[in-house]
């Protein structure tokens, strides 16, 4: 029986045909690559948050320290987004310190009155007279269940916030600035000098360091900080 | 050969060592899926029928919406509190006291709270009836919370159906509300019936409601009415006995379980563990007499089995022998030796001995017992009694009998909590009687079977949602605050009662407040300490008179007559009387002797059984009266002859859609024991003939969790090896997986280990005799040891004696040889050798656990405090059977034989040990090396990680684990829906699925489908105390302050964890206790976790041989055996003639097999 042969004109489509597959692979690979990456997919996350809060006012031009708001950051694993209350203390009126006498609602003084009924701030003070509806804010840094941060762990080591988050203070809208990935994580463990300060400046987001690596150094002897890369660290 | 079982590849050879029912299994269907225990077999059938194909679909479905769905996370709100509650942290755990009623007696609680909600429930660190100690009920009692059957409403019914097909509709709150306001102008008609209670404030209401003209009842499936009117006939009045048992040397406990299943289990077990402290030289002595297993009789000295129904006798005859002196002499049969023994210990120590006898015995019992206490001088010391808050309160029986006569005259019932209908005597038929009073009320968390009989059913708020207070085992009161608020509205018990009485809603902190009497800084430190201080009554002195005249006989030592059965109803130790049914924790705990899961079995000796034709693994038809049930058969060594065990508490038609809801086509669990049971015959019924029972024959496989066979006969083999090595082969004995040794050559031991380095002589070393096989049940068998210390370890280079060398103090000596291993594992100096630890010069935690088996009573506390610390997902009956049961530390039971007597080796009177065993985190694991993607790796700190991340679900670990401590995630059983893990899991609705989800604890991943889990030495507690330690100006961790959630939870703190490289931890000073073992030395894995062997103090004169002078010389013979027991024990390996050899006279055959080989 006669074997069945390509003619030789197929020839000139071989180059192509694997060159193309190539093509196609490479293209799927890139496509996957870019939809799961964290450096493409999460840094430069920026949701539109119920208010429009502005770090650059209150923390860069105002120079609120970090734990006005933050308050839990030095005690707990989580940063706290503050309660209703405390944005309350400057643009509530007078509903922070409104009190329930004999179920009657009775106002208080007026202590926060800027931009007090700015209807832009229309859910803060519907969350300050109804606890039952809090402000929804947007989560921006996420990371996986399965994963364990602790953010006092870092701050009170002279990690500061501006290692992970950049310069919030001059975010008009906050936006992910680090992939957060692990690599990223185990990077800084493994080498932690050049993210080290003084603890007591950990919140001074615009601090100029001279020689990072050796204030680092000498900060991570002075503490002892020997960061730990086993799983466990964070994941339980 | 002088091994107990020979390899052979000829599967249908004899072997000696199981029964014959394995033999016959061998090769055999049911063998090939008994093989298949310990990691299953993937089927192609998930049970209930959802087929692979099923589960394909579902994956692709799921597979294409990921893929719509974008690959970043679920965005997340975040919604932040309106006013954040003073001293609030989010994400930082809270702890409150507060208190929950079981049997009648507050357990003081520390509840973890997370972000406002209960997490998890432990005894209060503070209380001394409690000391952080807890059981498993009150672990699993968080389950029961945010379970999705609770009443969300109201229900009423107009209908006058037929019971359990009443229609329910739901209604207003307002409705019930008003039924009970309108009620409280004219009580006169109103009848209460409640559970018995300790509650000061519900014993206040309660008199209040009867001033105003209403009735009152109490009734408890399990109570403790024998007890008090054992009481009452003793002393004239009912008080409440009070054991110290630390300080008491001779302990005799009759029917009693008074470590566990008593109300006060946790309280008696802080005082036996004081007492069982043999390190510092305590040690009691005690005595167990019973018909079926109790923990406690499992962690007796002694114990012998005597039918339920024999028991008055034999208190009888202890009486007497107390009264005549008698002493054990060798002439006399074992068990009179027991009882001589038994009544000179009593005697000899007169003012430190206490006599308990358990509820089941009826009063006559319990007041010869008082007599007796009083006549040694044990009461007023070892023995102490309080005043009961409700001494006029009736018996159970007595109360419902009264209620019955006055029916007629009820005109509205309010049933409060409990399930009167499922609990109580069938004779009486409850439930008619309740559905013909005109208006009936039931005020309970769950719908149950006694919902059916009532017009309405009010949504009770749960107990942790609400004020209460009651009497602590000690007497103390304890005052509970509501965890949280309730979740589905509803008034308390009390709130209920105050509502019938005032006609207007009370609040449940104003009555519980005013009952204390306490305001203002007192009250607030009540509330916060969980208990009012110094409010523990004061003893008080009463006197039992002339003991009541009980015949002496010989019933309990004659042998049983092979007709005559007694049948004895004892509370589950899952779901108690019934309460937990619906409860998938307490379902899927494996009872701690029968290690059976989600039914109750019929347990019988195996001579009953064999004189009965029963079979394990068939089940049986039981007929008593007019009821018949067909229930499984378990086949139990050590229980008396002629006694057969059932246990309460299953076979709820309306519990819900864990424990069975007929209502909703949900079957039952297990059989209901309750139509068997009248008033007369309430614990026990005697006196029935052989017709009671009749095999059926049916095939039943029953869930257990630890079978006798493992892997194959070369499998089964190497257990047998691993529990007992022939020294004369040169093969050491180290490997056993179980020690225990008799307390005069421990005493003898820690008095000359100080010259231990010196000890080069083996004859000087403390004896640790081997042990015989068992054969009457194919159980694992409990070995005891001969050391020979300077046996080399097998498949390792022998250890020099270094101990004379490195300076290393004698307190590296180990009972009962010296083992070098370890201080060359956590000796840190510089220069020493590398362990994991070392390899980071800024290591400073070495973390290791210790498990005290002296000290251990197989409670099953560890188990469940894990399942709710861990977020351990249950399987459901089916899997369980398969060897997939999720618990990272189970308890591991054996069977032995009497080490120390030969006389009772050769009877059923089996010792047992309970080991638990979670994954010791070795520090050569086998379970890293073969991981394929390095999901299992080490820490620097020792601690064996897993990665559910990487894992891809080789299961290569779990193959690999000596220890099978590591557990897979065949199917997704953290999802109840998806996986049908229960009766009526389909029955789930998305919002049942966010209630569980409050409960979870947020600490720890909730591992998914295809993935490896275990214990982590609960890491993230470690992660948590060392972030909070270097928080606080970098000071170092307690030596004590990391605790893990079984150690928490351990009623007698057997269990003990922290740091290795801290000597002043109590795991570095138990590592370095004599005691100290590592399971499976041999292979070199170099645990972290150690066990501390069992000691057992044997009186003198019933251990007939001295262990010690039977050592044997390396390749020498033990000598010749004593006699043999041929009828049921194949392997005679009497301690007697303790030489580290098994032969197998019994079965030469086998021994042939061993010389070809």
């Amino acid at each position: 029986m006669q074997e069945f042969h390509f003619p030789t004109w197929v020839n000139k489509f071989t180059l192509l045909a694997i060159g193309g597959g190539l093509a196609v692979a490479g293209y799927l690979a890139t496509c996957l690559f870019a939809a799961i990456h964290p450096s493409i997919v999460n840094v430069g996350h920026k949701p539109k948050q119920p208010v429009p809060f502005s770090h650059k006012l209150h923390a860069g031009q105002l120079k609120l320290d970090c734990r006005y708001c933050h308050n839990t950051v030095e005690k707990a694993g989580h940063a706290a987004i503050p309660p209703s209350a405390t944005c309350g203390n400057c643009h509530g009126g007078n509903r922070t310190t409104a009190s329930l006498v004999d179920g009657v609602v009775k106002p208080g003084r007026d202590l926060g009155i800027v931009h007090a009924e700015n209807p832009l701030l229309q859910p803060l003070r519907t969350s300050l007279e109804d606890p039952d509806q809090p402000l929804l804010w947007e989560r921006v840094h996420d990371l996986p269940d399965f994963v364990y941060f602790n953010h006092s762990a870092h701050i009170n080591r002279g990690v500061s916030c501006v290692s992970c988050h950049g310069r919030i203070d001059q975010m008009e809208v906050v936006q992910q600035i680090e992939s957060l990935s692990m690599k990223w994580c185990l990077d800084c463990h493994r080498n932690p000098e050049k993210h080290l300060r003084d603890p007591s400046l950990v919140t001074q987001l615009d601090l100029e360091i001279e020689d990072p690596e050796a204030t680092g150094a000498a900060i991570r002897k002075e503490l002892g900080i020997n960061p730990n890369v086993g799983c466990s660290t964070c994941h339980r | 050969m002088n091994k107990p079982h020979s390899k052979t590849s000829d599967a249908q050879t004899s072997t000696p060592g199981f029964d014959d029912q394995l033999e016959q299994l061998v090769d055999s269907p049911e063998f090939n899926e008994a093989i298949d225990h310990d990691f299953g077999t993937i089927t192609d059938e998930l049970e209930d029928g959802l087929s692979r194909r099923r589960w394909l679909q579902i994956m692709g479905a799921s597979l294409a919406l990921g893929g719509i769905s974008g690959c970043r996370f679920e965005e997340e709100k975040i919604a932040p509190f309106a006013f954040r509650p003073q001293g609030r942290v989010p994400g930082i755990p809270e702890k409150f006291a507060s208190m929950i009623e079981f049997g009648g007696v507050a357990q003081p609680l520390l509840s973890t709270n997370y972000d406002g909600r209960p997490i998890k429930l432990d005894g209060n660190p503070n209380h001394p009836s409690s000391l952080g100690a807890s059981n498993a009920f009150t672990q699993a009692t968080i389950l029961e919370f945010y379970d999705p059957d609770r009443l969300r409403a109201p229900l009423k019914t107009d209908t006058a159906e037929k019971v359990l097909a009443r229609a329910f509709q739901e209604t207003s709150s307002d409705d019930v509300t008003n039924v009970l306001k309108g009620l409280a102008s004219d009580l006169s008609g109103v009848a209460v019936l409640a559970e018995p209670t300790s509650s000061p404030s519900m014993l206040r209401l309660k008199s209040e409601f009867e001033a105003k003209g209403g009735t009152w009842y109490t009734f408890a499936s399990v109570n403790d009415d024998n007890t008090r009117a054992g009481a009452k006939q003793a002393f004239g009045k009912v008080v409440k006995t009070h054991y110290n048992l630390t300080d008491a040397e001779v302990i005799v406990t009759l029917d009693s379980d008074l470590l566990l299943m008593d109300p006060n289990g946790i309280a008696n077990s802080i005082s036996f563990a004081g007492g069982r402290d043999v390190d510092h030289g305590t040690m009691s002595r005690m005595y167990c007499v019973e018909s079926q297993y109790s923990t406690t009789g499992a962690s007796a000295d002694h114990r012998i089995s005597v039918r339920s129904g024999d028991m008055a006798g034999f208190v009888a005859s202890l009486a007497k022998a107390i009264d005549e002196g008698v002493t054990p002499d060798d002439s006399m049969p074992y068990r009179d030796k027991v009882l001589a023994a038994m009544a000179s210990d009593l005697v000899a120590s007169k003012g430190k001995g206490v006599i308990v006898v358990g509820e089941s015995q009826p009063p006559i019992v319990h007041a010869l017992a008082h007599a007796l206490n009083e006549k040694l001088g044990n009461a007023g010391a070892t023995v102490t009694y309080t005043d009961v808050p409700d001494p006029e309160r009736l018996g159970s029986h007595e109360s419902l009998a009264a209620m019955i006569d006055s029916a007629g005259s009820i005109k509205t019932l309010i049933v409060l909590g409990g399930n009167p209908v499922y609990g109580g005597p069938a004779a009486l038929d409850l439930g008619a009687v309740i559905a013909k009073v005109p208006n009936s009320v039931h005020v309970t968390c769950f719908r149950n079977e006694t919902s059916y009989s009532c017009n309405w059913v009010s949504n009770m708020a749960h107990p942790l949602e609400s004020w209460k207070d009651g009497l602590a085992a000690d007497g103390s009161v304890c005052v509970g605050q509501p965890l949280i608020n309730p979740l589905f509205g509803g008034l308390s018990d009390l709130e209920t009662i105050a509502m019938l009485t005032t006609g207007e809603k009370v609040k449940g902190l104003d009555i519980v407040m005013q009952t204390s009497g306490l305001a203002g800084n007192e009250w607030t430190s009540a509330v916060h300490d969980g208990f009012i201080a110094d409010s523990a009554p004061a003893a008080v002195s009463v006197s039992a008179g002339v003991p009541p005249a009980i015949e002496a006989n010989d019933n309990w030592k004659t042998p049983w007559d092979g007709n005559s059965l007694e049948f004895v109803f004892a509370p589950s130790r899952s779901t108690y009387d019934g309460r937990y049914a619906n409860n998938s924790w307490l379902q899927e705990l494996p009872d701690f002797i029968t290690k059976s899961t989600w039914d109750n079995v019929l347990t019988v000796s195996p001579m009953t059984a064999e004189a009965l034709g029963l079979k394990q693994n068939t089940k049986a038809s039981v007929t008593i009266g007019d009821s018949e049930i067909r229930i499984p058969v378990n086949v139990q060594p050590g229980q008396a002859d002629g006694s057969i065990g059932i246990a309460l508490g299953y076979g709820r038609t309306a519990a819900g859609r864990v424990g069975g809801d007929l209502a909703n086509k949900v079957p039952t669990v297990g059989q209901d024991v309750g139509p068997f049971r009248t008033a007369e015959t309430w614990n026990f019924v005697t006196g029935l003939g052989k017709e009671t029972i009749t095999p059926s024959g049916t095939k039943y496989k029953l869930a257990i969790i630890q079978e006798p066979w493992t892997i194959d006969d070369t499998g089964r083999d190497e257990i047998q090896n691993r529990m007992f090595r022939d020294a004369s082969k040169g093969e050491s004995d180290r490997s056993s997986l179980i020690r225990e040794g008799s307390f005069e050559s421990f005493k003898e031991f820690s008095k000359n280990h100080h010259d231990h380095a010196k000890a080069s002589n083996r004859k000087q070393n403390p004896e640790i005799t081997p042990a015989k096989l068992s054969k009457s049940t194919a159980l694992p068998i409990v070995t005891n040891v001969s050391f020979d210390p300077h046996a080399p370890v097998p498949g390792s280079k022998p250890v020099e004696d270094k101990e004379s060398e490195d300076g290393h103090g004698a307190h590296h000596a180990q009972w009962p040889e010296a083992f070098h291993m370890h201080h060359e594992l956590f000796d840190l100096t510089p220069g020493s050798r590398l362990d994991y630890t070392m390899d980071n010069p800024a290591h400073t935690n070495v973390w290791g656990m210790s498990i005290d088996l002296n000290k251990c009573t197989g409670c099953n506390s560890c188990v469940t405090a894990c399942q709710a610390e861990n977020n351990v997902p249950v399987v459901g009956r089916a899997e369980v059977w398969r060897g997939r049961e999720m618990h990272w530390i189970r308890i591991d039971r054996y069977f032995g034989d009497n080490l120390y007597n030969n006389e009772a080796a050769e009877s059923d009177d089996k010792q047992i040990v309970h080991q638990p065993v979670a994954c010791h985190h070795c520090e050569n694991a086998p379970c890293e090396t073969v991981c394929p993607v390095a999901a299992t790796v080490h820490n620097r700190e020792g601690l064996n990680d897993m990665v559910y991340n990487r894992c891809i679900g080789t299961r290569y670990c779990g193959n690999n684990c000596p220890y099978k401590v590591r557990r897979f995630n065949y199917f997704n059983y953290s999802d109840a829906k998806t996986f049908l893990k229960y009766p009526g899991a389909d029955k789930e609705v998305p919002g049942d699925r966010m209630l569980q989800n409050l409960m979870m604890n947020p600490e720890v991943t909730i591992r998914s489908r295809g993935v490896m889990e275990k214990c982590t030495y609960c890491v993230q507690r470690i992660q948590n105390t060392k972030i909070k330690a270097r928080n606080e100006d970098n000071r170092a961790i307690g030596a004590n302050e990391i605790t893990v959630a079984c150690q928490d939870a351990c009623p007698t703190q057997a269990i003990k964890f922290g740091d290795l490289a801290n000597k002043e931890s109590d795991v570095a000073k138990a590592h370095a206790n004599p005691r100290a073992y590592t399971m499976l030395e041999e292979l070199n894995n170099r645990p972290r976790t150690k066990y501390l062997a069992r000691v057992r103090n044997v009186h003198p004169a019933l251990m007939d041989h001295d262990d010690r002078d039977s050592v044997p010389e390396i390749g020498g013979h033990g000598g010749d055996h004593g006699s043999h027991d041929d009828h049921d024990h194949d392997a005679d390996h009497k301690s007697g003639e303790g030489d580290g050899h098994d032969h197998d006279d019994n079965d030469h055959g086998h021994d042939e097999k061993n010389h070809d080989a």
